[in-house]
């Protein structure tokens, strides 16, 4: 057995990876109502990972903001990047974990309600990539950590005061 | 963000900061000072730095802002010092709470509403603003979750936000925590319009 020494990449709000090298990890740590988009294809040994914060580009008051931090923009984007790397849109594995209810009383705002209207922005996303949804961990009202080892493709996620479930 | 607007802004939050530790001083009767009162511009994809990683548990007092314009308020603590605060603010000795209960909640949510009211008002009073908190929200996640709840928001207008981080001690009770104010673009520049020509220098 070849022991990699692997490196932790983590991708803070809006960001995105795309990773073909076995010792990297690609994470997002501490997610609530943001939704990770986790994909992996097990031929090419490509994955991606995708930190998002927002159902819908078209919710933006300015145009200055960066793209991945949209669900519609940042899925095609890391899906582009996989299938640049190798990767077939017919072989990859998508996971989507996040997505919680952070807050637990009803407010008017429209932002409270975040986390169920990425988890659906994203599903969404997926079919439109023509892609098909292996797991999900999303909604619930505690914050998650999500690990993706592009050497096995193995996705681990944890949550709070809680182990971790392997996927 | 021009250097005068960020001027500004960093006098309403030090003024209302300051309010807002006399209001707990009041609550809880025992000094309560602003150690410390850092302000500055951060991505939000770095925003957990302000609270040593995103997967670091933390107890966090949310409250949004409406009237004028609307914006955001978290106090946010590691869970010893929201018990710390508990114990503070219950009239308990020192080190008895050591888990978060329904009233240890309900404490932190009532320190919410002063914290809330005494910030809002005074900079309402200077700028002239109808400023309104809403009732407080009492959260224990990791920190990373905790901010997605403000930084939704605020990632609406821009990428990078404005973080005041205060530390505030009492005596006897190691209670430094940080409180962020996040003010939507519509809110910052009403309160710098509105505050334009009043002097912020004394209180």
């Amino acid at each position: 057995m070849v022991l990699v020494e692997t490196r932790s990449r983590n991708l803070g709000l809006g960001e995105w990876a795309v990773s073909s090298d076995p010792g990297d990890v690609l994470v997002s740590l501490g997610l609530g109502s943001c939704v990770a988009f986790v994909v992996y294809d097990a031929v090419a040994r490509v994955g991606g990972m995708a930190h998002m914060v927002l159902p819908d580009s078209s919710m933006a008051r300015s145009a200055t903001t960066s793209p991945a931090k949209f669900v519609d923009l940042a899925i095609p984007l890391v899906v582009q990047e996989m299938e640049a790397r190798g990767a077939k849109t017919m072989r990859m594995r998508v996971h989507l974990v996040g997505g919680a209810r952070m807050l637990q009383s009803t407010r008017a705002s429209e932002s409270m309600n975040i986390g169920d209207r990425n988890a659906e922005a994203a599903r969404l996303a997926v079919t439109a990539a023509h892609l098909h949804i292996a797991g999900e961990e999303l909604g619930g009202s505690h914050g998650r950590t999500v690990r993706l080892e592009i050497a096995t493709g193995e996705m681990t996620v944890s949550t709070a005061g809680a182990g971790r479930t392997a996927a | 963000m021009t250097d005068a607007v960020s001027d500004r802004w960093a006098e309403l939050v030090g003024l209302g900061t300051r309010n807002a530790m006399s209001g707990l001083s009041e609550m809880t009767g025992v000094t309560i000072d602003v150690a410390e009162l850092a302000l500055r511009r951060a991505p939000l994809s770095e925003i957990s730095h302000a609270f040593g990683g995103a997967e670091t548990e933390a107890v966090g007092i949310y409250l949004t802002v409406t009237g004028s314009a609307d914006g955001q308020l978290m106090l946010m603590y590691e869970p010893r010092i929201a018990y710390a605060f508990i114990d503070l603010l219950m009239g308990e000795a020192p080190g008895s709470t050591d888990s978060l209960t329904e009233m240890g909640r309900s404490a932190l949510g009532e320190m919410g509403n002063v914290i809330g009211a005494f910030f809002l008002s005074a900079i309402a009073n200077v700028t002239g603003l109808t400023l309104l908190p809403s009732p407080p929200e009492v959260m224990t996640d990791m920190a990373g979750a905790l901010f997605d709840v403000i930084s939704a928001e605020v990632l609406l207008d821009r990428d990078e936000t404005f973080i005041a981080e205060t530390t505030f001690r009492a005596q006897g009770h190691d209670i430094s925590g940080v409180f962020m104010v996040l003010p939507t673009d519509e809110l910052l520049q009403a309160l710098v319009t509105a505050s334009e020509s009043v002097s912020l220098g004394a209180r």
